[in-house]
């Protein structure tokens, strides 16, 4: 019967195509939980960096809010640690979003920042929203960071809400 | 027969191997903990906002603490819970036990304390005294503190006190002791005492400034209470106490001592709780100037033995389980520390 494999030997090889289908069926579909995992531990890594920046960092030139579009970098500090300065929450509302995208570094995720007082009225404005992309989507992975600072203002120093919400690519 | 045996040990041979290599391949994805992190962060900036921001020191002060927790309801997530402690200052009330005490021991504590309504560095703060029979009674929970004026119910309660101490009580003894109170006894034990030899030297502050002894914060009440300046409180002396033959044991527990090493109030640590003895001294008029100076300084030593520590909650509450707590030091006059304890609702 030379040339007629063995039935034990068409059984074995069914078997390891079996198993190799199965090994790598089974780390394909994992790859996409890990991917989500990654992406998703990403997006809260870069929301709470932004966040530290936007309430920490004054942004450079120190005095960016006089003329937002040569600015290097935006931070909405006063100086203060916890402090935050009015009139650069202002002149981010009048930015233009691509520009604003380019000051802090972000390439294909976008970025909203509110800041509202802590009853939800908006520090500047109509809307909490200070810097937002013109079409948001619910579709993509995205992630909010809440994080609280002052506003000195003439009237009194007020508690304010900074939300920062990274939206995946 | 014998083919079908062995396709079938095959067929089982690999189930098993397909269902053991399931165990290599199943995703080992960690929780990263960003839940946890994304609330401590908001604790903590909700903390240090409401301090710079001077709303926190002020509902502190007023004891507002139907504001103070609107606040933190306002910050914080629906879905936590939270406690609110104040430690290192006195609470709004001080709720003294004289345990075993007739009507002369009350009204002579009330002499003492007299006012017992007072106002510490703009912060209003108050002294009950209620009498209790320590053999019948129990201790009402919202005691802080157990003022004995009898040396020998120390030993007789021995262990209520004990079991007060470990759950943060304060015990105050008001007594002039002898060699025979002091060293292996309860009253030793508890008030970390031991025998020297009598003196009728005047007694003065240890070091007021070193924060880290209760001296100091005895030493701070009384200059508050007495309308002096800590530095101004350094070098008082006090001369109407009785003579004492208390070793000041050459240690930090003395908060008034004499040049020669003895005590005239002495504290220590029990468990959680904390003790002072104090000597007694002539009092036979509260308004001579060296009564009312120690007067003072028996007000003084209740506010440490106190415990310095005060629940800010609208309500009782018992944290879950699972919490974390976020604090922040305060100076507003007196330094203190707020301590927030969080947990989540639905653990």
């Amino acid at each position: 019967m030379k040339g007629i494999a063995e039935l034990e030997f068409i059984i074995s090889v069914f078997v390891f195509i079996t198993t190799i289908s199965f090994v790598t069926f089974l780390i394909i579909n994992n790859i996409p939980i890990l991917h989500s995992a990654s992406v998703s531990d990403g997006l809260k890594s870069r929301s709470y960096q932004y966040s530290e920046l936007l309430l920490f960092d004054e942004g450079a030139p120190m005095n960016w809010e006089n003329d937002p579009q040569s600015a290097d970098r935006i931070g909405l500090s006063n100086g203060r640690r916890y402090f935050a300065d009015k009139d650069k929450i202002d002149a981010s509302l009048c930015f233009d979003y691509q520009l604003a995208k380019e000051k802090l570094a972000l390439q294909k995720e976008d970025i909203v920042i509110e800041v509202s007082y802590l009853d939800g009225a908006a520090v500047s404005g109509s809307s909490a929203a200070i810097c937002k992309p013109p079409v948001t989507t619910q579709l993509r992975s995205q992630f909010q960071i809440t994080r609280f600072g002052v506003l000195p203002l003439p009237a009194g120093t007020y508690v304010v809400k900074i939300k920062v919400t990274i939206i995946g690519d | 027969m014998k083919g079908f045996a062995k396709i079938f040990e095959a067929i089982v041979a690999s189930i098993v191997l397909l269902a053991s290599l399931t165990f290599f391949f199943t995703p080992n994805v960690q929780r990263s903990g960003w839940d946890r992190a994304s609330l401590q962060i908001l604790v903590e900036d909700a903390l240090e906002s409401a301090y710079l921001n001077g709303t926190l020191e002020r509902y502190v002060k007023t004891d507002n603490t139907t504001q103070l927790n609107m606040l933190f309801s306002a910050m914080l997530p629906k879905t936590v819970d939270f406690s609110i402690e104040v430690s290192g200052i006195p609470g709004k009330t001080i709720n003294i036990v004289c345990v075993d005490c007739n009507q002369a021991n009350m009204d002579d504590l009330s002499a003492i304390l007299d006012p017992r309504d007072f106002s510490y560095k703009m912060k209003n703060t108050s002294i009950r005294i209620e009498p209790l029979v320590l053999a019948t009674q129990n201790i009402p929970e919202s005691t802080n503190m157990l003022f004995f004026f009898d040396k020998t119910k120390i030993s007789a309660y021995q262990t209520k006190i004990n079991d007060f101490l470990n759950a943060s009580g304060g015990v105050f003894l008001f007594a002039n002791l002898d060699a025979g109170d002091v060293g292996n006894t309860s009253v030793g034990n508890t008030f970390g005492l031991v025998w020297g030899d009598i003196t009728n030297l005047p007694g003065r502050f240890g070091n007021v400034y070193d924060a880290s002894l209760p001296g100091h914060f005895v030493a701070r009440y009384y200059a508050n209470i007495s309308t002096r300046h800590l530095q101004d409180v350094q070098s008082e002396t006090f001369t109407a106490f009785l003579p004492t033959g208390i070793s000041g044991q050459n240690d930090q527990r003395n908060v008034v001592r004499t040049d020669n090493d003895r005590a005239y109030v002495r504290t220590n640590e029990v468990g959680q709780g904390r003790t002072v003895w104090f000597q007694d001294y002539a009092r036979s008029d509260h308004d001579n100037q060296f009564t009312k100076q120690i007067d003072n300084l028996t007000k003084a030593s209740i506010m440490w033995a106190s415990g310095e520590r005060s629940k800010l909650d609208m309500i009782k509450k018992t944290p879950a389980p699972v919490n974390f707590k976020s604090s922040i030091f305060v100076y507003d006059g007196d330094n203190y520390i707020i301590e927030l304890t969080i947990w989540r609702i639905f653990f």
